[in-house]
């Protein structure tokens, strides 16, 4: 049986106050910025590594373009990253900036995805210095779970971010670059700047509390 | 590989990076373009009429904005409708004026819990009865309001209960019909018949009740695609034929396209 998608509360508001919500949300990127702007049309899409040389070349559809449609990747590896949603924009927006400020050194080496990742998480974890904050402390406000219904799978995802938020953020931040970016053990090291050894004690650690919570969780009706 | 290895084996799937739904928040394709010109005006050093980014919270600038927004459009609409309601009420001239404003806008943007209190007893979707209506009355305090009790229902649902979470819709729309709520409920609960409990025949009927309650609402191309699964579950091959094809003409630029497409081609070989 196939898995119906949903579209969250949010987007329900979202619509209420844009009378063009119901007819851009059915729409692609592209698409749904031609509607808002009838006269900001994009040109005809292009295939990415052209987009991304328009883009580095400052053309700012080819940039929207692509941001679109990397938007939601960047957001889900910044929710991966920090806890709760409050701050999953902010620190988007601020990573798109900076993806876009580096665009022109981007050589195509590798994939391009993999390379916008790592922009993300550096400018996750700098936001995070930069605000100084204590994800654990008392200002962290808990997922309030405003969403309307989803996809199994959404709700799924969201349920291993809010186990995630209960790891120690140094674990979470290891557990994130290799097992959701896929970064070899000395790549996360370089990215955290400690040593490999410690990146291998706290993935360890972290999967073993991360089961620990997720058997909790099952046990005691999944209320995490 | 020792147990806990596989264990969290088990868990991997689950920690995909993709551009799918998930984990972060669902936002809409304009609050999505809001954020990218937002961040395009920063980068390229412009002040564009959409969001001009501030340092530290850009877009919490524009959440704001809508949320306040959407309560001010919420309640302004249950304020006309209970304004007008008063106006046909004869003899009540007294009570409109002496009646405070249901909802004043600064009020609403300093205390929206309290307005969102009164909103879900007045509901715009149905027709109004007669001319003497009362004002409208607080809800009691035994009832969550809609949003918690949506987050419930999406909390059983994330635990895979499937039974507890449709009741939990359900109690969403029979205590808050006519919200914004209600209706993701109807849509909610019915995706469960359909997937989860078996029960196609409901399902079909949840989905045409959404539908009906809101032919263009931002659901309805769920809610018809639903109908056109329903119809196949339940053998109507024909009816389920109908059902994609009115499905592809309303909503030709959904994701489902290609689904829906190949189901009718198969349909077509039968």
């Amino acid at each position: 049986m196939e898995t119906l998608e949903f579209e969250s509360f949010w987007i329900l508001l979202a619509k209420i106050v844009d009378p063009i919500g119901d007819k851009a949300a059915s729409l692609s990127p592209v698409q749904a910025l031609a509607v808002k702007t009838p006269d900001d049309r994009p040109e005809e899409p292009k295939s990415s590594d052209e987009r991304i040389a328009r883009a580095a070349a400052g053309d700012r559809r080819a940039a929207e373009s692509l941001f679109m449609e990397l938007l939601p990747r960047v957001r889900n590896l910044v929710r991966y990253l920090v806890r709760g949603d409050g701050d999953v924009d902010d620190i988007a927006q601020e990573a798109l900036v900076s993806v876009f400020r580096g665009l022109g050194s981007y050589r195509g080496d590798g994939k391009f995805e993999s390379w916008v990742d790592r922009i993300v998480a550096r400018t996750t974890f700098a936001w995070l210095r930069k605000s100084r904050k204590d994800p654990a402390g008392p200002n962290y406000s808990p997922d309030l779970t405003l969403v309307g219904a989803g996809t199994d799978e959404y709700m799924a995802r969201r349920r291993v971010a809010r186990l995630l938020d209960r790891l120690p953020t140094e674990q979470r931040h290891s557990l994130v670059l290799h097992h959701v970016m896929g970064l070899s053990v000395k790549e996360v090291a370089g990215e955290l700047d400690v040593p490999q050894e410690t990146i291998r004690s706290r993935l360890r650690l972290a999967k073993q509390r991360l089961l620990r919570l997720e058997q909790a969780a099952n046990v005691g009706g999944g209320s995490s | 590989m020792t147990t806990r290895d596989e264990e969290l084996h088990a868990m991997e799937p689950m920690l995909k990076l993709d551009a799918e739904s998930g984990p972060a928040p669902e936002i809409s394709q304009q609050e999505a373009a809001v954020l990218v010109r937002g961040a395009l005006n920063a980068a390229l050093g412009e002040q564009g009429n959409v969001v001009a980014m501030a340092p530290g919270r850009p877009r919490r600038f524009v959440a704001s904005l809508t949320a306040a927004a959407v309560v001010f459009s919420v309640s302004a609409a249950a304020a006309a409708v209970y304004m007008w309601k008063t106006e046909l009420s004869p003899g009540n001239d007294d009570r409109v004026q002496e009646s405070p404003a249901p909802v004043s806008p600064p009020e609403v943007m300093e205390e929206p819990a309290e307005a969102q209190e009164v909103l879900p007893t007045v509901h715009l979707d149905e027709p109004l009865e007669g001319p003497t209506v009362e004002a409208p009355a607080p809800r009691t305090r035994s009832v969550l309001p809609a949003p918690e009790l949506l987050a419930r229902a999406n909390q059983l649902r994330a635990e895979r209960r499937w039974r507890d979470a449709e009741r939990a819709y359900r109690a969403v729309h029979r205590h808050h019909s006519g919200t914004p709520e209600s209706y993701s409920a109807m849509v909610a609960a019915a995706s469960l018949q359909l997937e989860h409990l078996g029960n196609p025949r409901e399902a079909l009927r949840l989905y045409r009740q959404a539908l009906s309650a809101r032919p263009t609402g931002p659901l309805a191309a769920e809610a018809r695609y639903g109908i056109a699964m329903a119809h196949g579950k339940l053998g109507n091959l024909d009816a389920e034929r109908r059902a994609l094809l009115d499905f592809l003409s309303k909503h030709p630029s959904s994701l489902r396209r290609a689904r829906a497409e190949s189901r009718l081609h198969e349909l077509g070989q039968q």
